[in-house]
């Protein structure tokens, strides 16, 4: 049993954390150059009735920047003004559901930073190439970790009780749930060493493995089209004045 | 699914309506998080006591994601029950608001004409 366990730790901690780190790396440009590739029509290129510009402009980056500088500033310039609560409230997503947007951005911000740098990955990623993040000290990952799990309980219990919620919940919203909090869960109990160590340090492992290997193919693309989506794609609500259209 | 049912749709228009568009619904159904944060920008939802089948997100997966995953294969009910929450519970009034960038709208917009393409659509006297 006891070999069996360490053949298993071995798998597990070794090839297949390089599988999984370049299914993770080559599916998420996969999908990347899908957006790119399906997304080729241009706003103004379409309202001109011409073909759309090819290749990468750094012009239309730099413009867009701009505009999206330019609408910030409108936004709070004195016309704007006054800038009231009331109006928050009415005309932001902030405003309207201040506890969702408040803690769905910690989870997110959270979520990301806690695993690059939380200090034993920071050793293996020093042992493999000699360079590593900087890393925060155990006791404010923990309670990173914590914030990740808390705000994961809330998440769940909003898909559990919340009516609007539940209308649109399926069995793979609780799959997409379970492999986003696992890595958090087992590590928080592998790091207080609570219930078996060894098993918990390989549940951590393949657990953070499955999620790298389910973000390029899973609803957990989000992670980066949130980003490009918001910034390339022209819509009301581009970061950027986004100039992509899909076709 | 009767036979006498299938033969009334033609379900190889909707395929190509649908893969027309196939990228930005394969896209959009996919990123989008079920979040429900898009509920309070439908004014609909908002005065009809927050019924969740008001919900941008909720109108979206059950009409044009329903047409999607059964790639075109509905019956004339699937498209009665489409066109309810094309027509009757939404207005297009694109105001919805999605954090993942989804276009809500052009995505009931297309649900509409799909349903239209087979005859479906609101009558007055209904």
């Amino acid at each position: 049993m006891e070999i069996s366990i360490h053949l298993i730790y071995d798998f597990i901690g070794g090839p297949l954390v390089w599988i999984s780190f370049l299914i993770f790396i080559t599916g998420t440009i996969f999908q990347i150059q899908q957006f790119f590739a399906m997304t080729k029509m241009q706003r103004s290129a379409l309202l001109a009735n011409k073909p759309p510009k090819k290749g990468f402009s750094l012009k239309l980056l730099q413009d867009n920047i701009k505009q999206h500088i330019t609408n910030v500033k409108n936004y709070f310039s004195k016309d704007n003004f006054p800038f009231t609560a009331a109006k928050i409230k009415t005309s932001t997503v902030l405003g309207v559901n201040p506890f969702m947007t408040i803690v769905t951005s910690i989870f997110h911000v959270c979520l990301v930073i806690c695993p690059l740098l939380v200090f034993a990955h920071n050793i293996l990623l020093e042992e493999a190439f000699g360079i590593s993040f900087f890393s925060l000290s155990e006791t404010t990952t923990d309670i990173i970790t914590l914030i990740v799990l808390a705000c994961g309980a809330v998440f769940l219990f909003r898909r559990v009780f919340s009516n609007r919620v539940k209308a649109i919940t399926s069995l793979y919203d609780y799959l997409i749930f379970i492999i986003a909090i696992g890595p958090f869960l087992t590590g928080f109990l592998a790091y207080h060493q609570i219930y078996d160590y060894k098993l918990m340090v390989i549940l951590h492992i393949l657990s953070g493995e499955i999620m790298l290997i389910a973000i390029p193919f899973t609803k957990l693309i989000h992670m980066i089209y949130f980003f490009i989506n918001r910034i390339y794609i022209g819509s009301e609500y581009s970061f950027c004045r986004g100039e992509r259209i899909w076709k | 699914m009767s036979d006498q049912q299938i033969e009334d749709i033609d379900v190889n228009q909707i395929k190509s309506m649908l893969d027309k568009h196939k990228a930005q619904m394969k896209m959009s159904l996919r990123v989008c998080a079920h979040c429900t944060l898009c509920a309070e920008s439908c004014f609909l939802f908002m005065t009809k006591g927050q019924d969740p089948q008001y919900m941008p997100s909720y109108k979206f997966i059950n009409s044009i994601g329903r047409l999607y995953k059964k790639k075109g294969n509905v019956d004339r009910q699937t498209l009665e029950e489409i066109k309810d929450l094309v027509w009757k519970k939404c207005v297009l009034c694109t105001r919805c608001y999605c954090p993942m960038g989804i276009d809500i709208p052009s995505m009931i917009a297309l649900g509409r004409s799909i349903c239209r393409s087979q005859g479906v659509l609101p009558q007055f006297d209904e």
